[in-house]
């Protein structure tokens, strides 16, 4: 008896070593073959495809939204939803630059700048034959500024008279609501004409007329400007696509849209299917159930091999970096921050930490977006374990004696740990110093950087829209509405200020970039150490993806696109 | 589990050899049956071995060939070589030496939880079951409060009041007692504290049992007094049953654990747990899945090592299943 | 016996009340609300989002007006998505109870059978099989084993599909059997744990019952192998094992978030630990009160069992 007992020990690890061996199949080494790291830009920068009838179907992993509410949502997931089915008056093109949506042509602004007139297209209709109107569009950003809806992105529109007022009035009585609603600077001249007026001039506001929180509301859906927002099957839409069928947490099916009247679309039917874990989503997408997604990190070495031609690496716009809390011992002194940027080895993280996923940098601003080539901090904030040493000497901590207790507050994450432990062993050998990792969730991490009550914590910025200001306003100057570093430089405060309601684009520019040297020159409040890469899996049978690929893409390439996309299979 | 458990130890029989043998005779029989049973001799065994490497490598750092903590770039996610015998991980870091310290930082949750849960469960049920009907209702209310309260939300919670902080014990920095970090006493917690509600069931339904056996009847009438009743002849029986769930249990406690750290509420670096190691493995069970399969094959090794050594001890403690 | 039932279904309602005040309390003591978000909110949209959810006003206040609205089981809407979260509660549970009662069945039955087989044929081939299946399936935590299934079964063979979205049993009952291939895995990942637990009970209760005397005296009285199995022993091991599946079916209906999120099934499991992570209170009371609720009801059951196996435990 025992003897067979022995024998069945033995045989119960034998089967797990095999499905160890089985599992580990495709243990090759890496190869650089195939991925494309080529900036978002491209050549031509209208969108094109050949479109006869849309045909087939394509599949995509997607992640579920939070809310449909284009004025309330700011998550990534919501926004590319609605891009699908709802258009603004502009939509941006690979270059980033507003193209007429439902407007007929560019805005008419007026000589000060502060007031703009836009003409829509004609006999405009929702998806259910109702016409579109300015009305419309009057109430989309009225509700974007109505306190009650609350609207996350409300912030961007802040330069519209009244917008800021009408947001503030939260307790206010009906009748003062309503008076405020109607003072918001957004009219309807005539059923095609839309006027709005604005406090300063502002280069960056025609951008802003192509993203969500101005998107237009069916005001025959809507009894009053905070009545709840239709969900997808009840709801009407203008963009290229709508939903047909909905399960929460599970799909979507979108069909063209009989009404749209942008370029005609190339697809009968997009399915998305709803999945949490992009490592699941590989594997569908090794068994040909999604035709495309994002792709697993983790495993991007086996992926560039096993999917070389159909793997797609393109800079995102992300910035991430160690972030100091500016008043907290001892990262209040510029020399520790500086000898914490250059004892860290970026180019050996992105490989060992990020398998390449991620590019490293010394930049804040993504070097597409400020017209720079990038590397231009590396002296100042780059790897140099000599200058690392000399630096913490500086600041008193000769080879790291006496330096206080150092924590880094991390969301708990596979990738996040190896980061930090990383970051403890490259400290320890280039400083002497012990860095203590405190593990925390989302919720946790988030609450403690909003109240500043951290010294230390990985993070960044993603581009809410393409434009340098994105990366400053708010962000770094003293008492910013969002600044939780406690950044506070005078000559910094000063350049933003003089650049913020710049017309001058040129200089406008310069300006930001002069900003960017002041906030990095002593690592005030970041040392930026990366910017992400989308890394997004296709099938080849899909065209009008990854030829209208932009940074901002959340499910798939092109996701700004959709009536691009085509299929040739069946 | 422990239902089980409670209907198969039945102590009538044991009853008789209880009111002839001595105490010490008693233990040393089971003793006895224990070593009869060579699955569970070898499983025991194979356990010590287990405890004495990974507790070794803590006291002698030769004993795990390289530091766990140290990285070498140059060297990651390398396959099992002389030099490194179980290969290397994403860091380049001693799979060998990273299991040796994951090991001890599991056994040590797994064993410390178990602990606690009987300290926990054995008062609450014994309480229950012997201290008359208001306590017992009282008690086991609270068990079934306990019971159905969302481990989930009670762990995040317990992690949250306790870490980080400077608790008496647990503390923040360097760990007050060597060789148990805060990280480590805050897992053994919280899922002690969400997990002593089987325990102090089965000691009650166990003693509730017991108390209406003819020979406690018997003992009553020739005048013991309670207290001798408990100790010589409840606690024992009890105990057996107490003994073989806690075997069971170490094993459940590592699963758990490392079920935490897959919802992102694992052990904070530099420790380690097999836990966290399975779930760093996870993210290149693709790519280099030898990261997945040391610290697996280590979880199933404890889990059947565990399993066989409960059975052994049922086996031995129960004196009617002997062949 | 009765009296003691209806004490305890009574004792359920002070129960939950507790549950819920716990759970309240020590929910707004976690650190971080549900508008600390990654990219932090200016001032004036977290005031209006805070206002707009009722959570300016002081937490007694909230909690009355909470304790309110659950005695209506209404638990409010989601910050996440403005939905009524009844409604997502019951959307997800019936996701979620197919999934429990599928594994659950594969569990009982497979467990069951294998312990059995085993039991019958001990030490024979039958019974190495079964030990082999019970203990390979004990030994293996379910975050390694539901990725193996899906890398063998789906990727590597392609008999099943990665993707679970459309789990589920309903257009089984109309003749539409289209999502066979979702089904499988899942049920499978999850009843693998408790099937392996169910099978050892089984065995072991098994051969104790089959030492007993009354078997052996069914045996001399010349009745057949089978009769003597099913009606004396396989009855009599059974009380053990019935004692087990309170907690393994509750278990199973509040315990699948792993294999929820490997398969992207839309289940229950898989909302509470979000809702925990993003701290959406109404989702967490209203999953917290369901699960309460499926727990307690399964204790009970469990304990009038107990009763009913023992008659000695007397109430």
């Amino acid at each position: 008896m025992t003897r067979s007992k022995w024998r069945l020990l033995l045989s119960m690890f034998a089967v797990l070593a095999i499905m160890a061996i089985a599992v580990a199949c495709g243990d090759d080494d890496d190869d650089d073959g195939g991925d494309d790291t080529s900036g978002g830009g491209g050549g031509n920068a209208t969108p094109t495809a050949q479109v006869q009838k849309p045909s087939g179907t394509i599949t995509i992993g997607a992640t579920q939204f939070e809310t449909w509410d284009p004025h309330f949502s700011d998550f990534a997931q919501d926004i590319t939803h609605m891009v699908y089915v709802w258009r603004g008056l502009y939509h941006l093109d690979l270059n980033d630059k507003p193209q007429p949506a439902m407007a007929d042509g560019a805005p008419k602004v007026s000589s000060d700048g502060k007031t703009y007139t836009i003409t829509l297209k004609k006999d405009l209709k929702w998806s259910d034959g109702q016409p579109l109107t300015a009305e419309d569009f009057v109430l989309g950003i009225q509700r974007t500024c109505n306190p009650d809806v609350a609207g996350h992105y409300q912030y961007i529109l802040t330069n519209i008279v009244g917008c800021d007022d009408y947001y503030a009035a939260a307790d206010a009585t009906p009748a003062k609501k309503a008076e405020l609603q109607k003072a918001v600077g957004v009219k309807a001249i005539d059923a095609t004409t839309l006027e709005i007026k604005i406090n300063e001039a502002q280069p960056t506001f025609p951008t802003l007329l192509a993203l969500w929180p101005t998107f237009p509301a069916p005001k025959h859906k809507l009894a009053a400007v905070d009545a709840p927002w239709p969900g997808p099957l009840e709801n009407v839409y203008n963009g290229p696509f709508m939903p047909k069928a909905y399960t929460e947490k599970a799909t979507m099916e979108l069909v063209p849209n009989p009404n749209w009247v942008g370029q005609p679309v190339g697809v009968e039917k997009v399915v998305l299917k709803y999945v949490d874990d992009p490592a699941v989503l590989n594997q569908a997408y090794r068994t040909g159930e999604v035709d495309a997604t994002v792709a697993n990190k983790p495993e991007l070495d086996k992926l560039k091999t096993e999917f070389a031609k159909e793997l797609y690496l393109y800079p995102a716009t992300r910035t991430i970096g160690l972030e100091f809390n500016v008043t907290k011992a001892p990262v209040d002194k510029p020399e520790v921050r500086l000898a914490l940027s250059q004892a860290t080895d970026r180019t050996t993280m992105m490989k060992v930490v990020f398998k390449d996923a991620n590019t490293a940098t010394t930049s804040w601003v993504p070097p597409a977006r400020n017209g720079l080539k990038g590397g231009e901090y590396d002296s100042i904030l780059g790897f140099n374990p000599t200058k690392a040493k000399e630096n913490l000497a500086k600041a008193g901590y000769p080879d790291g004696k006496g330096f206080p207790e150092l924590t880094l507050l991390l969301v708990d994450s596979a990738t996040n740990k190896l980061l930090g432990e990383f970051l403890q062993a490259e400290w320890k050998k280039h400083l002497g110093i012990d860095l203590k990792i405190e593990i925390t969730d989302s919720k946790t991490r988030s609450s403690r950087f909003n109240a500043s009550d951290f010294q230390l914590v990985t993070g960044g910025w993603q581009e809410d829209y393409p434009d340098p200001e994105n990366w400053f306003l708010g962000l770094w100057e003293t008492g910013g509405s969002i600044n939780k570093t406690k950044t506070s430089v005078k000559a910094l405060d000063d350049t933003i200020a003089k650049a913020k309601f710049n017309t001058n684009d040129e200089e406008r520019r310069k300006l930001y970039r002069d900003a960017e040297k002041l906030l990095l020159e002593q690592a005030n409040g970041i040392a930026p150490l990366f910017h992400t890469l989308a890394a997004m899996l296709v099938k080849p049978h899909i065209k009008g993806m990854v030829e209208n690929k932009r940074p901002g893409d959340t499910f798939v390439p092109g996701d700004w696109y959709i009536e691009l996309w085509t299929t040739s299979k069946k | 589990m422990s239902a089980s458990e409670q209907s198969l130890v039945q102590p009538f029989d044991f009853a008789a050899e209880v009111l002839h043998t001595k105490q010490r005779g008693l233990w040393a029989q089971a003793w006895q049956r224990l070593l009869h049973n060579r699955l569970a001799v070898v499983s025991g065994v194979i356990l010590l071995v287990i405890l004495a490497v990974s507790v070794l490598a803590e006291i002698i750092p030769a004993v795990q060939l390289h530091d766990p903590a140290v990285p070498d770039f140059a060297l990651i996610e390398q396959n099992p070589s002389w030099e490194h015998p179980l290969g290397t991980d994403g860091l380049g870091r001693d799979l060998y030496a990273r299991m040796t310290q994951a090991t001890l930082f599991s056994l040590k949750i797994g064993i410390g939880t178990q602990l606690v849960i009987l300290l926990i469960g054995v008062t609450i049920g014994m309480s229950a079951a012997l201290a008359g009907r208001v306590s017992d209702t009282v008690l086991m209310w609270i068990t079934d409060l306990a019971f159905a309260f969302p481990d989930l939300l009670a762990i995040i919670l317990l992690r949250q009041v306790l870490f980080g902080r400077d608790w008496p014990i647990i503390g923040t920095g360097d760990p007050q007692i060597p060789g148990f970090p805060s990280s480590l006493l805050v897992t053994i917690m919280a899922i002690s504290f969400v997990g002593w509600t089987t325990v102090a069931r089965l000691v009650r339904g166990q003693m509730l049992s017991i108390k209406e056996q003819d020979y406690i009847t018997a003992a009553r009438a020739i005048g013991a007094s309670p207290w001798r009743i408990v100790r010589v002849h409840m606690l024992p029986n009890t105990l057996s049953a107490v003994i073989v769930a806690a075997t069971f249990g170490i094993p459940l406690a590592i699963f758990a654990e490392a079920t935490l750290g897959f919802i992102g509420l694992g052990v904070p670096p530099p420790d380690a747990s097999l836990g966290s190691l399975i779930n760093s493995g996870l993210d290149s069970i693709q790519t280099h899945s030898i990261q997945l399969v040391w610290p697996t094959m280590m979880v199933a090794l404890l889990m059947l090592c565990f399993t066989f050594l409960g059975d052994g001890l049922r086996d031995a403690l129960d004196p009617r299943t002997r062949k | 016996m009765l009296a003691y039932a209806i004490r305890r279904v009574l004792a359920i309602i002070p129960l939950i009340f507790a549950i819920a005040t716990i759970t309240f309390f020590l929910m707004h003591s976690v650190e971080g609300g549900p508008f600390d978000a990654d990219k932090p909110l200016s001032p004036a949209t977290k005031a209006n989002l805070e206002r707009r959810y009722g959570l300016d006003d002081p937490l007694p206040v909230q909690y009355v007006t909470y304790l309110k609205n659950l005695a209506r089981l209404d638990f409010g809407i989601s910050f996440a998505n403005n939905r009524d979260i009844s409604d997502i509660i019951k959307e997800r549970m019936r996701v979620s109870v197919q999934l429990g009662i599928a594994a659950f069945l594969f569990a009982t039955i497979f467990g069951l059978s294998l312990g059995v087989i085993s039991s019958l044929n001990q030490n024979g081939l039958g019974d190495y099989v079964g030990v082999f299946v019970a203990t390979a399936g004990a030994a293996m935590p379910s975050i390694v084993l539901a990725p193996l299934l899906t890398i063998a079964f789906a990727v590597e063979l392609g008999w099943f599909k990665v993707l679970s979205t459309d789990y589920g049993f309903t257009g089984w009952f109309q003749g539409d059997f289209s999502n066979w291939k979702q089904v499988v895995l899942p049920t499978i990942g999850l009843g693998f744990l408790p099937m392996a637990f169910i099978a050892r009970i089984t065995r072991a209760s098994m051969l104790e019952v089959l030492r007993q005397d009354y078997i052996r005296t069914a045996r001399a009285k010349g009745l057949r192998e089978f009769g003597v199995v099913m009606r004396h022993a396989a009855k009599n091991a059974l009380i053990p094992v019935l004692t087990v599946l309170g907690p393994i079916f509750a278990g199973l209906i509040t315990g699948s978030l792993v294999i929820e999120r490997m398969f992207a099934i839309p289940g229950l499991g898989g909302e509470f630990v979000r809702s925990v992570i993003i701290r959406d209170y109404g989702l967490i009371m209203g999953v917290t009160v369901f699960f309460a609720v499926v727990i307690a009801v399964m204790n009970l059951i469990v304990d009038l069992l107990y009763g009913i196996a023992d008659p000695r435990i007397r109430y």
